[in-house]
């Protein structure tokens, strides 16, 4: 049986992992490779590197601590922030990033990730999406990590890059981002009934029942959390034990 | 010497890594002749079917592969690099795959049970009839759209269940094939490729494998 993933996402600045709350307030919290090299250990089922910095600072991810990864760890990387271009997925892939993940970069020029699946397959055109409640009580697309508002629908936008051949959705909720009150479970079950590829729910993330919430009233295939498991404040043995024993399928090691 | 085939279709790091912690030293290549005669050769596969055979065949590579096959040396592919062992697959009309085994890939369809597509994350290995080999581990991480539909008796070895009965792994002669990816498998992953690679090849790995 397939089992749900617990992912744990490393958000990367200058090297270093970070966590702000709601996108501001950063502060830094380890070496990438290092926890990266825990979170394997303790039985997180893929990891995620996301260079908050490289959208807005047009930088581009960080190659060699991607590599010093890839070769410390055995499960899944997904390498995201300032991806633009089919030579931004050429080299983080063979950085040795596994799956690549687009946001900005694909609301500026969807054709990216057509381009990208053709060559490199769908299965590593994850596209991430940045999504808030507007004051008209929409889901909508932001971008520049939050700060700039696309107008484009949540939904909607899942479907086209979908169609356009993403292999994966990561629905981030700046609302609920770092402030431990549960997942956005409506917008992630509405993008994954309207999707037939697997939908992660990220950003809320605070207890247990929360990434229980994700995948059975959220209908998510994987769910997400950065700053639980970087403080210790969630043990991912206990998570993915407590899940398994309620009957939702987990790999446990 | 031990291949890893370079041809362009992304990480090649955690293969190397992985075969590296269970005592097998690859080293990366893209000349037809070395990928020809090498004691063991190792085909990844992150891509696309239509373009990962494009670039196989405008290297050399394709030839190199069916000559060793010819041979019975012994061939490993996996993920994208199992699927272009066999013949055709819907993710390429038209396109050829190397056709060392007979078989075609169609396009998972999304069921009750299995809903998305690609089929993403760990699932369990589930001995086939035809089995032969004996086998400890248990999660295996799979990431792939298209499976194998039919194939010639014996080949297939292991499948996992996704809406479906998916082929997992499959040999024929001195060929095989991961549909998953053992080396983003975790610990068992590690567990797996060690008790199955010495048997999935007829006459062993003797002397590829070293000893410490």
């Amino acid at each position: 049986m397939l089992a749900k993933r617990i992912i744990s996402c490393l958000d990367v600045h200058d090297g270093n992992v970070v966590k702000g709350v709601k996108f501001k307030n950063i502060s830094t919290i380890g070496d990438p490779v290092e926890l990266a090299k825990r979170y394997c250990e303790e039985g997180v089922d893929e990891l995620v590197f996301y260079d908050i910095s490289a959208s807005y600072e047009n930088r581009k991810a960080l190659l060699d601590v991607i590599e010093r990864t890839a070769i410390n760890i055995n499960i899944p990387l997904t390498v995201g922030g300032g991806v633009n271009t089919i030579g931004d997925f050429y080299n983080l892939l063979y950085a040795g990033a596994d799956k690549v993940s687009i946001n900005s970069g694909a609301i500026k020029n969807p054709l990216a990730i057509t381009e990208a699946a053709k060559r490199f397959g769908n299965q590593c055109v994850v596209l991430s999406m940045d999504v808030k409640m507007t004051s008209d009580g929409k889901w909508t697309a932001f971008t520049m990590g939050g700060r700039t508002n696309t107008f484009m629908d949540a939904v909607e936008w899942a479907k086209k890059a979908e169609s356009l051949g993403a292999g994966e959705i990561v629905i981030n909720s700046i609302d609920n981002d770092g402030v431990y009150g549960g997942y956005d479970l409506k917008i992630t079950s509405l993008i994954s009934e309207a999707v037939s590829i697997p939908v992660i729910a990220s950003g809320g993330a605070g207890e247990i029942k929360h990434f229980k919430d994700a995948f059975t009233v959220g209908g998510a295939d994987g769910a997400l959390a950065a700053s639980l498991f970087h403080r210790n404040q969630l043990d991912i043995g206990l998570l993915k034990r407590t899940l398994a024993s309620s009957g939702i399928p987990i790999r446990l090691l | 010497m031990n291949l890893l085939i370079d041809y362009g279709t992304g990480n090649l790091h955690s293969v190397k890594a992985a075969f590296q912690r269970i005592g097998i030293p690859l080293t990366l290549s893209n000349n037809p002749d070395e990928i020809e005669t090498a004691d063991f050769v190792i085909l990844p596969g992150v891509g696309a079917f239509g373009d990962a055979m494009d670039r196989l065949n405008q290297s050399g590579i394709a030839s190199a592969l069916k000559k060793r096959f010819e041979y019975s040396r012994p061939l490993l592919g996996i993920c994208l690099g199992m699927q272009l062992l066999f013949e055709s697959s819907d993710e390429a009309p038209g396109i050829s795959g190397l056709g060392l085994i007979k078989g075609h890939f169609k396009k998972l369809t999304p069921r009750p049970d299995a809903p998305k597509i690609p089929h993403m994350g760990s699932n369990t290995l589930d001995l086939a009839n035809d089995n032969v080999l004996n086998y400890s581990g248990n999660w295996a991480y799979f990431v792939h759209s298209y499976a194998l539909t039919y194939t010639e008796p014996g080949v297939v070895l292991f499948t996992t269940h996704y809406g479906e009965a998916i082929p997992a792994v499959v040999r024929k002669n001195s060929a095989a094939g991961f549909q998953f990816h053992p080396e983003k498998s975790g610990q068992s992953g590690e567990t797996m490729l060690k008790t199955m690679i010495t048997q999935l090849f007829e006459g062993g790995l003797n002397g590829i494998i070293s000893s410490d």
